[in-house]
């Protein structure tokens, strides 16, 4: 019964301690990797979802298969 | 060969096995876990499928996977460059999901399942082409997919031909037919990827307002080669978890209905409107695909092809003289495309089992032993009497005439269906000609919205008395119309023999049966018809509100006990409730 106790407070704090490193990493990740891009893009005027498309008479984009199956990509 | 299909992290998870060219098993994740639309890892789906099989994982030749996970997380990417520093939050919620687990589908695979073979990934739209144009059985046929977003195309158009499929063109995101239509169904006060039916069920009971109409046609902006694009300032879809922004609100004049608010006018019209524009833009599509590849046929997937009423009016206003939609056109469909794609291109499908003959019950099924094992706890418990029938005549006779006195059956046989539909192995059954039993069954079983309408089931070959499809050089025959995927327009003279099915607009969502699907089913339904004269009752899932459709007997018993559904039937149990 003390064990189980114990487990489970070790449980928590682990669980406790997962989500602040992963806020904190994620955290970085956004502002440092996806703000400096995305800011260095927009310097650049770059439209990343091509939201303003300038062909304005088709939305059509070809399609292009993916050869390689065992590629996640 | 052995071939596993899954999908999942997405809307619906779940798992197909074909072997030797033959699909064998199939479930969606949600039926075993009662979670609707679970899109967790289909563990529970994996191991029914191998299970039902006699297969260990390892004697499989492939798994594939119905998507390419790095392409889709390259699309996820971009919307954060696009919308930083805004995305954040969702960015925090979700990004470690991508880490942790849906990038990480091969550790998943070994570690869960224990298999070390083989894995396959392939696009998403060409999951939900395959999955449409291989269970045809069409020798060629148009292909056009639509659904909310797969990788990065949302619409794709391709052609199919002697086994092959080749995809010629998509439209990307944010540009996306399937979220336009679950932004408003969260603006309705529905739940996205779920309850776009409602939105469709809803739009029969207002009109399509021209002012409404014009205000749809400043968010889509169709062009003249049946493409599409949307304004975004509209939409919040790419940065948050609420699909439309502010100027949405503002277009409309009017804030969004919460979930229990009532239902005026208003969103009576503007689903109307909505639905109006989303046929016209889809019949426009296809317009321009016959006119491009000028073949009869067209087979169409993913999530928007569950508009059963955008179905409905597909060959009355194209050119096309047949149409196929498979049972599960959604993401779960996606499972079995994955796994057809590759039994086409590196074995075989077994044409017995397509097209016309392809049977949806793919799902788990129970032995008498195993029902009956709960159905005595419940004896035990004084909740229940059950009676088993020896012969099955006498069942169906007795069956048919509870249905006749206007009984409310729940209905469990053989094994469960594919796809989100009941196809009648785990119904709902009452007669469909007094119109109070709609409000009955919606009130005191499914404890659901009065206004949704119920489907009827009626004999294949009665299809043209009761509905209007005149036009007999289309063939209206189409399976799809057994899995409840289109929507017709009764004729006038039937409204008052079958009111119950009839819905505002005068129309149903119908299933039609022939012997060969489901011979039990059939021989239910031509036995009230004996007694009747009326070859239509009502069918609808064998579910409450908020759940999916059970699977097992203890959840048919669950399911019976908790509402005020008359009499259970369970393979060749009658049970009634002790009162």
């Amino acid at each position: 019964m003390y064990i189980q106790r114990v487990f489970g407070l070790f449980k928590k704090i682990n669980a406790f301690y997962i989500k602040i490193t992963s806020f904190i990493i994620l955290s970085f990740i956004y502002f440092i990797g996806i703000g400096l891009t995305s800011l260095v893009g927009k310097l650049f005027k770059q439209d990343f979802l091509i939201i303003n498309k300038s062909n304005n008479k088709s939305n059509w984009c070809k399609y292009y298969l993916s050869e390689n199956m065992e590629k996640m990509y | 060969m052995k071939i596993l299909g899954i999908s999942c992290y997405y809307h619906d998870a779940a798992a197909c096995l074909i072997i030797n060219g033959k699909i064998t098993s199939a479930a969606a994740e949600e039926r075993f876990t009662r979670i609707k639309h679970d899109n967790n890892f289909p563990i529970n789906a994996i191991n029914y499928c191998l299970n039902d099989n006699g297969l260990a994982a390892n004697e499989l030749d492939y798994i594939v996977f119905y998507e390419k996970p790095i392409i889709k997380f390259e699309r996820i990417i971009f919307q954060h460059l696009q919308h930083f520093p805004k995305s954040y939050l969702i960015f925090s919620k979700y990004m470690s999901q991508w880490l942790i687990s849906r990038l990480r589908i091969r550790d998943t695979l070994k570690s869960k399942v224990h298999y070390h073979g083989k894995i396959l990934f392939i696009d998403h739209h060409l999951a939900h082409a395959a999955c449409t144009y291989y269970l045809s059985g069409y020798q060629s046929s148009s292909i056009l997919t639509i659904d909310g977003v797969g990788e990065w195309a949302t619409c794709t158009v391709g052609l199919g031909s002697n086994n092959k499929i080749e995809i010629k063109k998509q439209i990307n995101f944010p540009n996306s037919l399937g979220l336009l239509y679950s932004t408003f169904t969260t603006y309705l006060g529905f739940s996205a990827n779920d309850a776009e039916y409602k939105v469709m069920g809803l739009a029969a009971y207002g009109k399509p307002k021209q002012r409404y109409i014009k205000k749809l046609n400043k968010i889509i902006n169709v062009k003249k080669d049946g493409s599409f694009s949307l304004d975004m300032k509209y939409f919040d879809y790419s940065w948050r978890e609420r699909m439309f922004s502010e100027e949405f609100i503002k277009l409309f004049k009017h804030p969004p209905r919460r979930e229990n608010e009532k239902i005026l006018k208003f969103h009576e019209d503007l689903a109307a409107s909505l639905q109006y524009l989303l046929e016209k833009v889809v019949i426009n599509l296809l317009n321009k695909i016959y006119l491009n590849d000028k073949n009869l046929n067209i087979c169409m997937s993913g999530g928007v092809a569950l508009n059963a009423v955008l179905n409905g009016k597909i060959l009355a206003n194209t050119p096309f003289k047949k149409l196929f939609i498979p049972p599960d056109p959604g993401d779960a469909g996606g499972a079995m495309g994955a796994a057809l794609y590759i039994a086409a291109k590196y074995d075989f499908i077994d044409k017995r089992f397509v097209g016309e003959r392809f049977c949806a019950y793919l799902g788990p099924e129970f032995k008498w032993f195993q029902i009956v094992k709960v159905l005595d706890r419940y004896k035990k418990g004084k909740q229940i009497n059950y009676y088993l029938y020896s012969s099955q005549n006498k069942l169906l006779d007795r069956v048919a005439d509870l249905i006749k006195e206007e009984n409310i059956i729940g209905w469990f046989q053989g094994k469960m269906e594919w796809g989100p539909r009941a196809l009648g192995n785990r119904s709902i059954l009452a007669s469909a000609t007094r119109q109070e039993m709609r409000d009955i069954i919606n009130s005191r079983v499914k404890n659901r919205e009065l206004f949704r309408p119920f489907a009827p089931v009626i004999i294949e070959n009665k299809i043209y008395e009761y509905f209007q499809i005149d036009n007999k050089t289309k063939d209206y025959f189409s399976p799809s119309n057994r899995w409840m995927l289109t929507v017709y327009p009764f004729k006038k003279s039937v409204y008052k023999l079958i009111p119950a099915v009839v819905h505002i607009d005068g129309s149903g969502r119908l299933q039609s049966l022939c012997k060969k699907d489901n011979a039990l089913y059939y021989s239910l339904l031509m036995k009230y018809y004996r007694k009747t004269g009326i070859p239509v009752i009502i069918n609808t899932s064998f579910n409450v509100k908020g759940e999916p459709i059970i699977c097992t007997p203890e959840e048919a018993m669950k399911c019976f006990i908790k509402t005020d559904i008359d009499y259970l039937v369970i393979d060749r149990y009658l049970v009634c409730k002790v009162k």
